[in-house]
């Protein structure tokens, strides 16, 4: 009888731990979704916000027509005093992007290949993290280099009476677009099948004939997506062309004249237009042209990924550019000859001709690596050579003083703490955020089209201009919020960019965990909750926490959304700032293109070239950081097997 | 392991959140405007600060024109300025209730620059038209050679603004009818980009001229602070620091005082332009805007005149 009640209390004890136990798991779900959703009203937000400012412009359908198609580019305060034709700065974004992605595509493409095919898996997990390390290096430092140093290379080399136009640009932006097209396209190249790359050798096939027979039509659909990918960023980039270009709003044939793109013209005229006048909204319009084309490029990226078929039915129909770089190396070969057909006499057929030839394609996709490699890592070198002795300990752990007038010293100290403080804030809105919304999507979410569209939205957050983020938190938060520049306002925007980079790096990661364990665990009657948190997380953690750390090495030398929500020239006699609002700070990427405003000035070139090695160092030393990590942790999956 | 990691975070987290939360509450005074005045300000400013260590100042120099508009909209407690308020800024701050008080700091000369190995060393107004205009786009019309490069600042530019009305009656440069055309965010880039090209032509004010470049004579009268100060050189022009009579902070207001003293008119003769005291004679046939009240300055500059002899001195 004892036991019997015994029993029956365990029982109850039981089912009311239980019903707690599944509240709390109610309680998690609302919680993780409730950050799912955040993504998409950030997504919505931002199309909103600039939909809401540029609304003037937008119910008139004839106004938003003439932004599209002239080009007389008089803004004004009142609506009917100013001309907005904004078809130069379109046709620019576009004058200066293709050329950049033919050339970031035969960068990119025949690196890929090189270091996919013809060389030891060995130096290829060398080549490859030098390569990211290009992707890693901040725009605005890019800016620099192209602003100080390649524009004086391309006058020389072309002789031209100014080396800053939109060639210059161009090529800047094909080597900070080319590590994208690199790193998809040499994990596609080698997800292809080993046992189909064996089939290809067996017939007697040369590496590149295994490359054109097997890993091609493999890798086909995600290097096309690749190079879209790096449309993108091309599109969307913002300081190089605001230091290069000249920004006329002019239409012009001429690589060595000047240009406008939509991003320069958003950066450079947002600062005399006053909230609601006409300059402010048509500024907001720009920006809505320019995100509906990078949604529009990321897009069919995505449908080629997903290798839609009516999709491909209606390109083939157009035939348009986007085919010719879908079709990508694949297409220019074709043009020149004939399709290789494997034959059981493929080993003695033409040997000597074949092998020649691999040889010469192994020299032509060996000489574009080292073309590149030796170009970046020159004027890389060159970057340290010249701003090495500017840096000292007074340098960096002091701010600046001015005894007289520019007489003085320089230092980035409260650049730093700026820099830290940005990088805190914008961590503590996004990593929560974003690792829940992992999780979520991960663990927690069915395959329904709301999950669909938080996957979607987490895609396209990625692939908005920085810019444009600068843009919306000034719309919002700077100046309908009054909050001005500060802290909170760029920690934000840098929140913004970080978060899809956390979010699809959690979902990676825990991809990569095997599910056992946590089937185990529900097998035994754990709630989903507790199975993820117990079985789940802690083996993803050090992937997560790798995602973090490759998010803060891309956020901390974004620039262009603090110049409009943080940063400012100050002199304070404390470099903490005292408050997260209204209190505009220093930070290191923005004291770099503060620098280069002010280039004419002795020492000012100087200056930026010294900030420049220090945040290519701290950017090296996070990226190492991730690297070591990924390392350690692919070595722990190697060894142990299974967890 | 795991649990380490996450409390190493924890401690990272709260030691960068004392570092920054230590920080001492400061006033800040927020200065967005002229990137002409802009040398004034960044001297100014850090001088203000070395004696008021309280006090934060953060200084823009994005243009005269993002300074109004960023004072209209309470962004800014100063806005200096290289030119005059245009009517409809000054209507737009009226709506707002803004009540606008416009102080004259110093004088600047307007240097048109070329390239140092460009043969031109005088051009009319007329001429300066001409090629701005896009009437004259090949330096052979002076006796030079090569295709013009027009350079200009950007419309955020109260100097940008000053030119055009100046030379191009108020119109804008017509990008398509010069033969290359570019706009530079600020004045120092501006002159870089002409000491590196031969065809250029550009302008800004005196303080950024150094020997890099050449600056042009304009009607015969060569561009320094004498010829400005007397009236002789046809483009000088004054410069403002505007701010809200009604909202604008006792430390702002301080600062301006500040650059009106002594010491302050002493930074601006250091940089390169013209201090009150020696625009005094050449004060009244300036345009000033309806708006300014020149009294004060004059009271300043005659005082300032005795004080800066003896801060020299004893220098």
């Amino acid at each position: 009888m004892n036991k019997q009640e015994n029993l029956e209390s365990e029982l109850d004890q039981m089912i009311e731990g239980l019903q707690t136990r599944i509240l709390k798991e109610r309680f998690v779900r609302i919680i993780l979704s409730t950050s799912g959703f955040l993504t998409i009203f950030l997504l919505l937000g931002v199309g909103l916000t600039m939909v809401f400012y540029g609304y003037p412009f937008l119910i008139d359908i004839k106004g938003f027509w003439k932004i599209l198609s002239t080009n007389n580019w008089y803004p004004a305060d009142e609506f009917d005093q100013g001309e907005y034709g904004a078809l130069a700065m379109i046709y620019g974004t576009f004058f200066v992007g293709i050329p950049a992605l033919f050339m970031a595509m035969i960068f990119g493409i025949t690196i890929a290949v090189f270091i996919s095919e013809y060389t030891p898996k060995r130096i290829a997990r060398i080549i490859q993290p030098i390569v990211e390390y290009i992707a890693a290096i901040p725009s605005v430092i890019f800016g620099l280099i192209a602003f100080v140093y390649l524009s004086q290379i391309m006058k020389e080399l072309f002789n031209q009476s100014t080396g800053r136009g939109p060639l210059t640009a161009s090529l800047t932006l094909a080597i900070m677009a080319t590590p994208i097209i690199v790193s998809i396209s040499f994990d596609a190249l080698q997800s292809t099948p080993v046992t189909q790359r064996n089939a290809a050798k067996a017939f007697g096939a040369t590496r590149f004939e295994v490359f054109r027979t097997v890993a091609l039509p493999h890798a086909r659909m995600s290097i096309s997506a690749s190079v879209l990918l790096a449309f993108s960023r091309v599109l969307g980039e913002t300081m190089v062309v605001l230091m290069i270009l000249g920004n006329s709003p002019v239409i012009k044939w001429n690589f060595f004249s000047s240009a406008y793109t939509l991003t320069s013209a958003i950066a450079n005229e947002i600062g005399d237009a006053r909230f609601g006048s006409a300059e402010f909204s048509v500024l907001f319009v720009l920006a809505l042209i320019l995100l509906v084309i990078s949604f529009i490029v990321i897009y069919i990226s995505n449908l080629i990924t997903s290798q839609n078929k009516t999709f491909f039915r209606f390109i083939n129909l157009l035939l348009s550019p986007v085919t010719l770089i879908y079709s990508g190396l694949n297409g220019i070969s074709q043009i020149f000859r004939k399709e290789i057909v494997l034959d059981s006499d493929m080993i003695v057929k033409n040997i000597k001709k074949r092998v020649i030839k691999d040889f010469i394609v192994q020299i032509i996709l060996a000489s574009v690596l080292v073309f590149l490699l030796i170009l970046v890592f020159s004027l890389l070198f060159k970057v340290l050579a010249d701003g090495i002795f500017e840096i000292s300990l007074r340098f960096i752990l002091s701010w600046p003083t001015y005894s007289t007038i520019r007489a003085g010293e320089y230092g980035i100290y409260p650049a730093i703490i700026g820099s830290i403080g940005l990088v805190f804030i914008s961590a503590l809105i996004a990593f929560p955020i974003a690792t829940a919304t992992g999780i979520y999507l991960s663990e927690f979410a069915k395959d329904t089209r709301i999950t669909r569209f938080i996957r979607m939205a987490i895609i396209n957050i990625s692939a908005i201009p920085s810019i444009v983020v600068g843009l919306f938190v000034y719309g919002l938060f700077s100046v309908y919020l009054r909050w001005e520049s500060g802290l909170l306002p760029g920690g934000i925007a840098l929140g913004i960019m970080m978060t899809p980079i956390i979010a699809s790096n959690t979902i990676e990661a825990l991809r990569n965990v095997p599910l056992h364990h946590k089937h185990s665990a529900l097998v035994v009657g754990a709630t989903n909750w507790e199975a993820v948190i117990k079985h789940r997380i802690p083996y993803a953690m050090p992937s997560i926490i790798t995602g973090y750390v490759l998010s803060i090495a891309r956020v901390i030398g974004e620039t262009a959304p603090l110049i409009l929500t943080a940063a400012a020239f100050s002199f304070s006699n404390s470099p903490y700032p005292g408050k997260l609002i209204q209190e505009p700070i220093r930070a290191l990427p923005y004291e770099i293109y503060y620098n280069l405003l002010y280039s004419h000035w002795e020492g000012a070139v100087g200056w930026a070239l010294g900030t420049a090695i220090i945040l290519l160092l701290l950017v090296a030393l996070l990226n190492i950081i991730a690297y070591a990590m990924r390392i350690l942790i692919r070595r722990k999956y190697e060894y142990n097997g299974n967890i | 392991m795991i649990k380490k990691t996450k409390f190493k975070a924890i401690i990272g987290f709260i030691i960068i959140a004392l570092m920054i939360s230590s920080g001492s509450s400061t006033s800040t005074i927020k200065v967005v405007g002229s990137n002409t005045v802009f040398p004034i300000m960044e001297a100014a400013g850090a001088r203000f600060n070395e004696m008021n260590p309280d006090v934060t100042v953060s200084i823009e120099g994005p243009g005269s024109g993002a300074g109004i508009s960023a004072l209209i909209d309470g962004q800014t407690d100063l806005a200096p300025m290289s030119r005059a308020p245009k009517n409809a800024e000054i209507e737009a701050s009226k709506s707002k209730g803004i009540e606008l008080n416009i102080t004259t700091i110093a004088l600047d000369a307007l240097v048109v620059i070329v390239n140092k190995v460009n043969t031109i060393n005088d051009l009319s107004i007329a001429n300066i038209t001409s090629i701005y205009s896009g009437n004259i786009t090949n330096w052979s019309a002076f006796g030079g050679s090569g295709d013009i490069t027009v350079i200009e600042r950007d419309e955020n530019s109260g100097t940008h603004d000053y030119f055009n009305d100046l030379f191009l009656g108020g119109n804008e440069v017509d990008p398509t009818a010069v033969y290359s055309h570019k706009q530079e965010a600020s004045t120092s880039t501006l002159f870089k980009l002409i000491a590196e090209d031969e065809n250029a032509i550009g302008y800004g004010g005196l303080a950024y001229m150094d020997d890099t470049v050449k600056a042009v004579s304009i009607e015969g009268v060569e561009a320094n602070k004498a010829n400005a100060a007397d009236g002789s050189y046809a483009i000088a022009r004054p410069l403002f620091i505007v701010f809200d009579e009604k909202t604008v902070s006792s430390l702002a207001r301080e600062l301006v005082d500040y650059i009106l003293g002594p010491e302050g008119q002493w930074i601006i003769n250091d940089v390169g332009y013209v201090a009150l005291f020696e625009m005094a004679t050449g004060l009244s046939e300036l345009e000033l805007g309806e708006n300014q009240v020149p009294g004060f300055e004059f009271i300043a500059a005659f005082s300032s005149i005795i004080l800066i002899t003896i801060y020299k001195r004893r220098k």
